[in-house]
Order: structure tokens, then sequence, then C-alpha cells
């Protein structure tokens, strides 16, 4: 099992963390990986 | 915000709206902001109506009321359009080309801020931040936040709300 962290905090939201997840959850169905997404806080990362 | 009535139920009886909720705060008067919440909720907006509606029921002035529904602009006072859409324009988006995306949004929307385009599509609203400075500048598409908005990015957004 792959654990994914996807913030999803209001900033990250701002700039599409909900795609994100999304394409990733869409992804590993497609390849029938078993993958747990997790969703936290950016830590303000996306200021980068 | 309790599910008892459905929007429709109250959509049907708007004047009983504001009775119904008020009621379920036992028409006490400390509740008047909750109750003017869950009548927006429920009802889409503040009806001019439900005031007098309200002051009866909670045993205040009308102009108590009156005082505390225009105090907040968050209260609606007439239907909004099916979406809304509200640009951040204070001072941390203003120095991010803020007002430049403002213009072009009332531009490309062809309405003032506060008005709702001709087809009831688009309520376009000003906030005064958002708490989303470090992505100016900032927007809220039907609760939704979005960042870094360009006039490009706008136009992007809209057409999804076509679809």
């Amino acid at each position: 099992m792959i654990r994914i962290y996807v913030p999803r905090d209001f900033a990250a939201r701002a700039l599409g963390s909900d795609d994100v997840a999304d394409a990733i959850r869409a992804e590993a169905v497609a390849k029938n990986i078993s993958i747990q997404i997790i969703r936290n806080g950016s830590r303000g990362l996306h200021w980068l | 915000m309790s599910g008892k009535h459905t929007l429709l139920e109250l959509h049907s009886a708007k004047p009983d709206a504001a009775s119904i909720i008020a009621a379920r705060y036992d028409n006490k008067p400390d509740a008047l902001l909750e109750i003017l919440h869950d009548l927006q909720h429920e009802v889409g907006h503040v009806p001019e109506a439900s005031l007098p509606v309200l002051a009866k029921a909670l045993n205040i002035s009308r102009a108590e009321v009156h005082g505390v529904v225009t105090f907040y602009h968050d209260f609606r006072r007439k239907p909004a359009g099916r979406h809304v859409v509200k640009v951040c324009r204070a001072e941390a988006c203003q120095s991010m080309k803020g007002e430049e995306l403002a213009k072009a949004i009332e531009k490309s929307l062809k309405v003032k801020f506060g008005e709702t385009t001709a087809d009831g599509k688009v309520t376009l609203e000003a906030v005064y931040c958002l708490g989303l400075c470090s992505t100016a500048p900032a927007m809220l598409v039907d609760e939704r936040p979005v960042g870094r908005v360009s006039p490009q990015k706008f136009e992007t957004l809209m057409t999804e709300l076509a679809s």
C-alpha cells in the first residue's frame, strides 16, 4: 500500500489540490494500484 | 441548519419560513443571527417580508432586525444568481493585480460588483480578504477557493460553470 499525502487546506485547495487528489485516485484505479490518500495540511509549501 | 424542513417546503411559503425557523430557536431574540443564517441558507436570501415576521416572533423592534440584516453584508436581500463569485479586493490581492482582474471580470460579465448577470447565471460580489493572500489574487466560486486568478483563468472558470 502506497500512502500519498495531498494537502487540503484552503490555500492548497485554491491551487487545485482537490483536482490533484482526484487525478491520483483515478490513476490508481486505472492501474489497479492499492493506495491510501491522506489529506493533510500543506505547511505553506504552496508558496513555492 | 437542521434538516427538519426541505428547501421546497420553505420556498412555497416564504413568509412562513421565518416563523418556522424562529420557532426552532424558541423565538429567542439572542438567536437572531442564527435565525437569519438559517433563513438565508434555506430560502437563499433574507426576504423583506420576513423582517416584520421575525420582529414579532422575537419581540424586538423592526428597526433592530433591519439594523442587523443591513449591518452584515453577507445577508442577501434579494435572490442571488445560480452561481456566486466573490472576488477579493483587499490589499494583498490589489498588490497582485487584483484591481485589473476585478475590472476585467466586470467587463466580462457585463455587471458591476453587487449585481447579477442578465441571464441570472452569476452574482458578482466583492469580499475583503479570504485569507488567501499567499495565492493572490484570490476568489471564491460558489464557496470553492481559487488562487492566482488571471483574467484568462477566470474565463476558464466561467466556461466550466456553464457545463
